[in-house]
């Protein structure tokens, strides 16, 4: 398995060599095999990380530092979008319940919205675009100045310092971050119920908790952590990967945000419909 | 006087002898390549002890995929690699990083990571390779290195405020900081003024002698050569062309050597 | 160093602070589905449950007091439910309390109504099997509308004959509101009786002057 990877993971040239083949001529040939390649490698890089996180040196100082970078330093803007989709979601929603003479339903249908969709969904999407970037312009810069050859001569694994932390780091927060971002949107929902209507905040409340059951919380929360696993778990692989040179940096912070966007809808395809099979 | 063929009778010698070596460093046809890319196709050489060996060559010769090879960065394909005696492949794994671990490597970039400070910089080596060491010889050791490189005032900034010549300085320091008993240098002046260069070959003879280190010096830079240079191996196509001291080069009739000698 | 213990520090509130806005949020979802409070379990057998689900609101007197736990086919004609209910609730429920099904508003979800019983003493216990009564259908609501529309449409084309007979005149109503004839007699005679009127008025004016009456 080692000599697998370090094998696949040297492998860079392999890569270019697929590129030139795409500029000569057999153009659909080479795209199939680039996009394979990338997908098995991207696949070397998760089953590594598995691998990696079991075993001691725990890098346990490095992953609180990320854990802050990328939890605490991510809420404030998590907190403003979650707000304004919050009541953003609740004006919008108004006219349309009003049609159906179901004003009083409001909060209830905003509270679902919110909980088992909107709340995991923009949060991830933002996360993708903060975190995902970050990690992915970070790990290539650090790549491009030979910072992680550095690390490996000073007999520090940089896979685990670098990026079983970041990921571990992503997984676990961005949970968090929906939670909190969650009832923040709930917030900013009852200031646009309020905004044309008067609720008071415990008709709000006992409104809200009245509509959700555990079935909206679970399949919500849990999936936040896969969301929260790929966007790292990408931006790490992008980063890690990056060609040499400043085009290389940018290029990973881009495909980072990118294909970490696009998996966050890939895995909330899959978990919409794993939630829908127990549902019935 | 040049050698065109070194090795020959080293070869015959360690022909007998594959477990042990009595370098420093020892080379024994090393092979690599990339895919089609034949970038070391047969490299011996050695490294005595004390002793700055400065290998020159074109970019892309595979100068630095060489020293790369010394600390594992990159995996040879053929050959034999002998760090101070022990051949690589006939030791444990645990063996030969603790071997690697007395090998200093200094990066063309420095190699600096941006997200600490300077002290961190130097510390992060420390607090990787001895856990038990206490706070306050970590930080003499630390003190130590930046004066070594006359950086002491500078410790608690961000490598990023730091001019080119400071973070190679830095990078030296870092490097130095765990006592190496064998330095690789990365092209140390390239993307330096010749005053800069000038001032960092000068350092790396310095430290050569203050801690009696052998070192590999990679470099396309004649001045920094001079300077540094107690040997000098030439590297073309993945072969070592020739052999020498700077004298004997700089006094070369070869064609090619000339141009690369001429200023 | 500091920094690094202040911003641990932070990570510490931003973490405690999701971690207990999670377990409060759980709370309050489970306090709902009677998850953290003690409950007692009765039982009843419906022939039809009207679409009633699992997770059901249970309603006391109009107050949410408990859920439907589990639904259950016995038989081709019986349908047992499982529900759990508030232990606060449940000196208020008697022994022959009956249990109908309902729903939220005409398109809402369906609940269990739960009607105290009347007269006994006793309170319900747990396990028992509670007193049920068939719901009322919306397709059965929909037969007997259809009735009420067939009778009306009958009421309806009824009255439209005989509006349409008082229109041409027909019948006495008719008569009296469609033909002119008895207008115009009208007419001439209120004419006859404003000249009367007028008439006597002159007559009166007379008399006002005449001595014979002087004093009235």
């Amino acid at each position: 398995m080692e000599k697998h990877i370090s094998h696949i993971a040297g492998n860079e040239n392999q890569m270019k060599e697929i590129t030139q083949g795409a500029s000569s001529g057999n153009f659909s040939n080479s795209i199939f095999k680039k996009f394979f390649l990338e997908v098995s490698m991207i696949t070397i890089f998760t089953l590594r990380f598995f691998k990696e996180v079991w075993k001691p040196p725990y890098e346990f100082n490095e992953l609180l530092r990320q854990s802050f970078l990328i939890g605490y330093k991510s809420f404030p803007l998590v907190g403003i979008t979650g707000f304004i989709i919050g009541l953003v979601l609740t004006v919008q929603s108004r006219p349309t319940l009003m049609k159906f003479g179901a004003v009083s339903l409001l909060p209830a249908m905003v509270a679902v919205s919110i909980i088992r969709e909107i709340g995991p969904a923009i949060t991830a999407l933002i996360f993708a675009g903060k975190v995902g970037s970050g990690i992915g312009a970070e790990l290539a810069s650090m790549k491009v100045t030979e910072q992680i050859d550095a690390m490996q001569v000073s007999w520090t694994n940089p896979f685990k310092y670098l990026v079983v932390t970041r990921v571990l780091s992503a997984t676990l927060m961005l949970p968090l971050l929906v939670v909190l971002a969650d009832a923040v949107g709930l917030f900013g929902a009852y200031v646009g119920v309020n905004l044309k209507g008067s609720v008071s905040f415990h008709l709000f409340f006992s409104q809200v908790f009245q509509s959700l059951e555990f079935k909206d919380v679970f399949p919500a929360f849990i999936k936040t952590f896969f969301f929260g696993f790929a966007i790292a778990i990408v931006g790490s692989y992008k980063g890690y990967n990056a060609n040499k040179g400043t085009e290389g940096v940018g290029k990973a912070a881009n495909s980072a945000v990118v294909f970490g966007s696009l998996m966050v809808f890939l895995i909330d395809v899959v978990a919409v419909q794993i939630t829908s099979l127990f549902e019935n | 006087m040049l050698n065109k063929l070194i090795f020959s009778e080293t070869d015959i010698k360690t022909e007998t002898d594959n477990l042990k070596s009595e370098y420093v460093l020892e080379m024994k046809h090393l092979k690599k390549s990339f895919g089609e890319n034949h970038v070391l196709q047969d490299i011996s050489l050695v490294l005595n002890k004390g002793e700055n060996l400065v290998i020159l060559g074109q970019s892309g010769s595979g100068k630095s995929v060489l020293i790369k090879c010394i600390v594992g960065l990159n995996e040879a394909d053929e050959g034999k690699l002998f760090i101070l005696g022990n051949n690589i492949e006939d030791i444990k794994a645990e063996e030969v990083i603790e071997l690697r671990k007395k090998i200093g490597f200094l990066f063309q970039s420095g190699a600096l990571y941006d997200s600490m400070t300077v002290r961190e910089n130097l510390e992060f080596p420390l607090r990787r390779q001895l856990h038990s060491l206490t706070k306050e010889t970590i930080n003499s050791l630390v003190s130590e290195a930046l004066e070594n490189v006359g950086l002491s005032d500078s410790i608690d900034i961000t490598p990023s405020e730091l001019s080119g010549g400071m973070r190679k300085r830095l990078g030296l320091a870092r490097t130095l900081i765990l006592k190496p008993e064998i330095m690789l240098y990365d092209e140390p002046t390239t993307g330096l003024d010749p005053i800069t260069s000038k001032e960092i070959s000068k350092l790396i003879v310095e430290v050569q002698k203050k801690y009696n280190t052998s070192s590999i010096i990679i470099t396309h830079d004649i001045e920094c050569t001079k300077l540094t240079a107690d040997r000098i191996i030439v590297l073309r196509n993945g072969i070592c062309e020739a052999e020498g001291s700077y004298s004997d080069f700089e006094n070369s009739e070869d064609e090619w050597i000339k141009s690369f000698f001429e200023k | 160093m500091k920094q690094d213990l202040s911003n641990k520090i932070k990570l510490g509130v931003f973490v405690t602070l999701g971690v207990a806005v999670f377990i409060i949020g759980i709370y309050f979802v489970g306090e709902r589905q009677q998850l953290f409070r003690s409950t007692f379990r009765v039982s009843g057998v419906f022939k039809d449950v009207a679409g009633l689900q699992a997770g059901n609101n249970v309603r006391f007197s109009g107050i949410n007091v408990g859920t439907v736990e589990s639904i259950s086919v016995v038989s081709d004609t019986s349908v047992r439910i499982e529900i759990l209910i508030d232990e606060d609730t449940r000196k208020f429920i008697k022994k022959n309390a009956v249990a109908s099904i309902g729903s939220e508003g005409l398109m809402g979800n369906k609940i269990l109504i739960i009607s105290p019983g009347i007269g006994t003493k006793n309170q319900i216990e747990d396990n028992d099997k509670i007193a049920t009564v068939q719901p009322v259908n919306m397709d059965e609501i929909l037969a007997s509308l259809k009735t009420t529309i067939d009778n009306t449409s009958n009421v309806t084309s009824d009255l439209s004959k005989i509006t349409h007979e008082i229109q041409t005149g027909k019948g006495t109503i008719g008569k009296l509101l469609m033909d002119k004839s008895i207008a115009n007699n009208f007419d001439s005679t209120f004419v006859n009786l404003k000249s009367g009127s007028a008439e006597f008025r002159k007559l009166m004016e007379k008399a006002k002057s005449s001595w014979l009456l002087w004093g009235f």
